[in-house]
């Protein structure tokens, strides 16, 4: 089941944000969270792994193949401006760490909000027809 | 029901938190956005590099075909040239948009909507010298010429056609880092850029600083110093002894002229003003002076070196249009470049284009100024600033008939009454945009005359060669009409100007030209255009050694092919110190220690070649500087604007008149010449050189004897001068520094610090077809995520040339791609 939301949570991410904005990885992940279970913990870890894992490989994907080109002369240019040394590990540790964390607190705060009750009556809503997702 | 709360509390939390990651703070960017893999840099990273492919795109009438070659060079098909512009507009878009966007926004006076109040002083000298009213009354006439309106505004539609379907997320990461995004293209932004260049090539008005030394220095310092015709000798654009066969048309007499005005003034934003940089080179032989016995043409145009590249090449073909050469992103067309007929290139002219003249205002109040005997209330252009993250600011200028006040009361805080009004030529209505149009369609000499015509601001040198064995060259702009020396080149009061002689201008026919000199080749290198015997007053500010190096490389020269002339666009000889070297050495007295020994030995045994891997260039143009520091140190460290004499003019005050009498050294009871000037420069410069190679002392002895390496290597020319291709943003990490490039200022090789042969370019016409050779210090690509960001660098500063394909139809093209 963790292992599912983890992917759900990196693939909807993955999906949405072609055509939706930079923070929809943690819209996805509130979402997960009211939908899914509401054991905080373990939906923080499910945020953290999800949107972390995406980023982390998205970005590595994309720095890949353009051989660390663009993103050493960000690295050199934070360096500039805090003058300190930044490489493109911290730059990528960063990155993942940002959406790790949101994503973490996102799913929580999901998972928070709705207790088994709410969850039970969302359930049987939607069975019964009262809320249909339509679809195009 | 607590943890609901604490649930509800922690996603506003996360709301407000995304909020704050999706604002730029200061001069950060958005973080949240800026990181993000799918929407920030790591995406910008994905842009793909355009070459060895094609796109269709669909114009406002049929389909142009962009051809990419293995350099990134669009080849551009269509069947009609409103296609055709529009596909270029789209091209230029596609790799150079950020560049385009923000120098409109530099141009404009619009740098503080990007980034805040830091440029509101340079916003508002852009908008207060006028290159805004500049740009929209030459649209005026743009628009008013059917095929130049065409020109702009299928070009404007192919820019906007691009922007329009680019996401948020593959915007150039310059946007992101900025935190903008683009706006639509104008076609008056394509008229602002032609502005942007008029004042990047004229506006380093010398009127106050002339002014000044005249008054400071008196008549007889002053010709000795800024001669119009620098003692020796010239050797101007137009060989000396060509016949002018015209007659010349100054109705005004020398009664005309206007006194001076008696007082000194100040430029209070000297940094804003383009730099005297000359460094420009183009030439043309003839079937005389080559191999084939066909013609050669170069160019290399000097320009601030910047990223992205100030040139994009591209190549141009629909029925009846064949061209290739290299235009500046914003603009339609070809600038440079050539046809299947002929090939063209251009140098600055360096003629005076402005005058400035003292305002008498009528009272206190400021709103009338004397002209004539009335006094004439003023009219006001009143611009307005959006500042980020600030409120708008209102600037209001006055404007009187030849043209504004620059500085007053609120801009440059010049409170007394020494208000100046400039007049600038680029501000009459032109249509410069029909020269490049003709001169892209032209098939013979009488076309590119008639093409020249239209060409208006910032004066140049077009240099012609075609594929019949004609050669010629002739500097065209509106140029002032002057004829009593002196006219034009110092502060005279407004109330006393002549508006019809300020307005008139030398008929086009009769600007400097020549076509097929018996010499066998012409060439401009921004020297005087002409000798004393032209009729009219030509003065501006000249260089005098790069056009004799390459008169006489030329002179001499015999079956030459364009590699040799590849060799001349890259020599790195010093005239300068050929001349004045001796003589400096000779001067000297050299105190008996090692560092002293060391420089005068290399100084001493050095061929003149300022190679990048030498030493000896570091030492002598350090000495230079400090000899005409000593020499002028009349000028340093008062509030009044001054300029330093051009180096030629120094030397030869040097050589025949060491007693002149700036030599001597203002803070000292003794009277120097030019010998003590030499020692004391000497001794600053061994100073100089021996704390550079000098290693800190608290260093370990390991890392003691690395630093006395890297010390030895900062002396090396290419690190002491230090030649750097800048980011536009003056972003460092997107910056090249310490370029392995040899030559300077005052040579045919004229990269310097900052500015630099900003595209080489040899047109060949050996095999009756010409073919090109060229190369630029950036890439095709504006897009730092790419490798063709830098891309030419390397062959540019060895020396090097790519070979341009200019293919003859859409199908060769491709077929040249597919066989990658």
């Amino acid at each position: 089941m963790f292992i599912v939301k983890v992917l759900a949570i990196a693939i909807l991410s993955f999906l949405g944000t072609f055509f939706l904005p930079w923070y929809t990885p943690f819209i996805v992940a509130f979402l997960t969270g009211i939908a899914l279970s509401n054991k905080p913990g373990n939906n923080f870890l499910a945020g953290l792994f999800g949107v972390g894992l995406f980023w982390l490989g998205y970005a590595l994907f994309l720095d890949i193949r353009n051989d660390h080109l663009l993103s050493g002369k960000i690295a050199a240019l934070f360096s500039d401006s805090l003058k300190t040394d930044i490489s493109v590990g911290i730059l990528l540790l960063i990155t993942t760490l940002l959406g790790a964390l949101l994503g973490g607190l996102s799913a929580m705060a999901g998972a928070m909000i709705m207790d088994d009750g709410s969850r039970a009556r969302l359930r049987k809503a939607v069975k019964s027809g009262r809320y249909t997702l339509k679809m195009k | 029901m607590a943890k609901k709360i604490t649930g509800v509390l922690l996603a506003v939390l996360l709301v407000v938190l995304v909020y704050f990651l999706n604002k730029p703070l200061g001069d950060t960017p958005a973080l949240g956005s800026f990181l993000s893999p799918t929407h920030g840099f790591w995406k910008s990273a994905a842009a793909k590099e355009n070459r060895n492919t094609s796109i269709e795109i669909k114009g406002p009438k049929g389909t142009a075909t962009i051809v990419y070659d293995e350099i990134g060079i669009p080849h551009i098909f269509a069947e009609n040239e409103e296609d055709l512009m529009y596909a270029q507009g789209y091209a230029e878009a596609r790799d150079r948009l950020w560049q385009m966007e923000f120098q409109m926004y530099a141009a404009a006076g619009r740098l503080t909507e990007l980034v805040g109040e830091k440029a509101l002083s340079m916003d508002r000298f852009s908008r207060r010298i006028g290159i805004v009213r500049a740009a929209e009354a030459s649209l005026v006439e743009t628009e008013k010429n059917p095929v130049s309106k065409m020109l702009i505004e299928s070009f404007t539609a192919g820019v906007n056609a691009y922007i329009d379907q680019l996401k948020p997320a593959d915007y150039p990461v310059e946007y992101k880092l900025i935190g903008y995004q683009p706006e639509h293209w104008t076609p008056l932004k394509c008229a602002l850029l032609m502005k942007y260049m008029a004042k990047d090539l004229t506006y380093y008005d010398t009127d106050v600083e002339n002014s000044n030394a005249l008054r400071v220095f008196g008549e007889e310092a002053y010709q000795k110093m800024y001669p119009d015709f620098p003692a020796p000798a010239i050797d101007p654009i137009i060989p000396v002894g060509t016949k002018w066969d015209f007659k010349s048309v100054d109705s005004f007499s020398a009664k005309d002229k206007n006194k001076l005005t008696a007082a000194l003034y100040q430029n209070p934003y000297k940094e804003f003003y383009s730099s005297k940089f000359y460094g420009s080179n183009n030439w043309c032989v003839n079937g005389s002076k080559t191999k084939s016995g066909k013609p050669i043409l170069c160019g290399d145009p000097h320009l601030n070196l910047s990223l992205p590249s100030i040139w994009y090449s591209v190549q141009l073909n629909c029925p009846g249009l064949n061209v290739e050469g290299v235009t500046i992103p914003g603009a339609p067309g070809v600038i440079i470049g050539h046809n299947e007929n002929i090939a063209w290139s251009v140098t600055n002219a360096e003629r005076d284009v402005i005058n400035n003249f003292s305002v008498e205002y009528q009272d206190k109040n400021r709103k009338a100024y004397k002209l004539g005997n009335e006094y004439v209330p003023f009219e006001y252009d009143v611009q307005t600033y959006k500042v980020k993250g600030g409120k708008d600011i209102v600037d209001s200028i006055r404007l009187t008939k030849v043209g504004s006040i620059v500085y007053d009361e609120t801009y440059g805080e010049i409170n007394d009454q020494k208000h100046i009004a400039t007049y600038w030529r680029a501000e009459e209505p032109s249509n410069d945009l029909m020269t490049f149009y003709y001169l892209n369609h032209a098939k013979n000499q009488q076309d590119y005359l008639d093409a020249l015509k239209y060409y208006s601001c910032p004066g140049q040198n077009f240099v012609y060669a075609d594929v019949n064995n004609n050669i010629s060259i002739k500097q065209q702009g509106n140029f002032m009409l002057r004829t009593v020396s002196g006219d034009g080149s110092f502060v005279t009061p407004l109330a006393n100007v002549n508006i019809a002689k300020l307005k008139a201008r030398i008929p086009v026919e009769q600007n400097p030209y020549v076509l097929n000199p018996e010499r066998g080749f012409c060439c401009s290198a921004n020297q005087n255009p002409v000798d004393k015997t032209y009729p009219y007053l030509t003065n501006g500010i000249y260089e005098n050694y790069r056009n004799r190096v390459i008169n006489s490389t030329l002179t001499t020269a015999t079956n030459y092919t364009w590699q040799d002339m590849g060799k001349l666009q890259n020599n790195n000889l010093s005239l300068l110190a050929k001349e004045i070297l001796p003589t400096l050495l000779s001067n000297l007295s050299v105190s008996d220690d090692a560092e002293s020994n060391k420089i005068a030995a290399a100084l001493k045994s050095w061929n003149y070649m300022a190679d990048y891997n030498t030493d000896a260039p570091s030492y002598f143009y350090k000495f230079w500087d400090y000899v005409e520091q000593s020499t002028y140190d009349e000028m340093e460290g008062t509030a009044t604007s001054f300029r330093l004499p051009e180096p030629y003019n120094t030397a030869n005050l040097i050589i025949n008149d060491a007693k002149f009498k700036l030599f001597d050294v203002v803070n000292t009871d003794t009277v120097e010449t030019a010998k003590e000037v030499i020692n004391i420069a000497f001794k600053k410069t061994v100073a100089f050189f021996s704390q550079l190679s000098k290693p800190s002392n608290n260093m370990l002895s390991k890392q003691n004897a690395a630093e006395t390496e890297t010390n030895k290597e900062a002396v090396l020319w290419q690190h002491y001068k230090n030649t750097s291709i800048t980011h536009l943003a003056r972003l460092n990490a997107f910056s090249v520094k310490d370029v392995a490039i040899g030559g300077y200022n005052n040579i045919v090789n004229a990269a310097s610090e900052g500015a630099g042969p900003s595209w080489r370019m040899i047109v060949d016409f050996a095999s009756g077809k010409p073919q090109c050779y060229g190369v630029y210090p950036g890439g095709q690509s504006g897009n730092p995520a790419t490798k063709g960001f830098t891309e030419f660098i390397d062959k540019w500063s060895k020396g090097e040339y790519y070979k341009l394909h200019f293919f003859d139809s859409k199908e060769t093209a491709l077929k040249a791609i597919k066989s990658k």
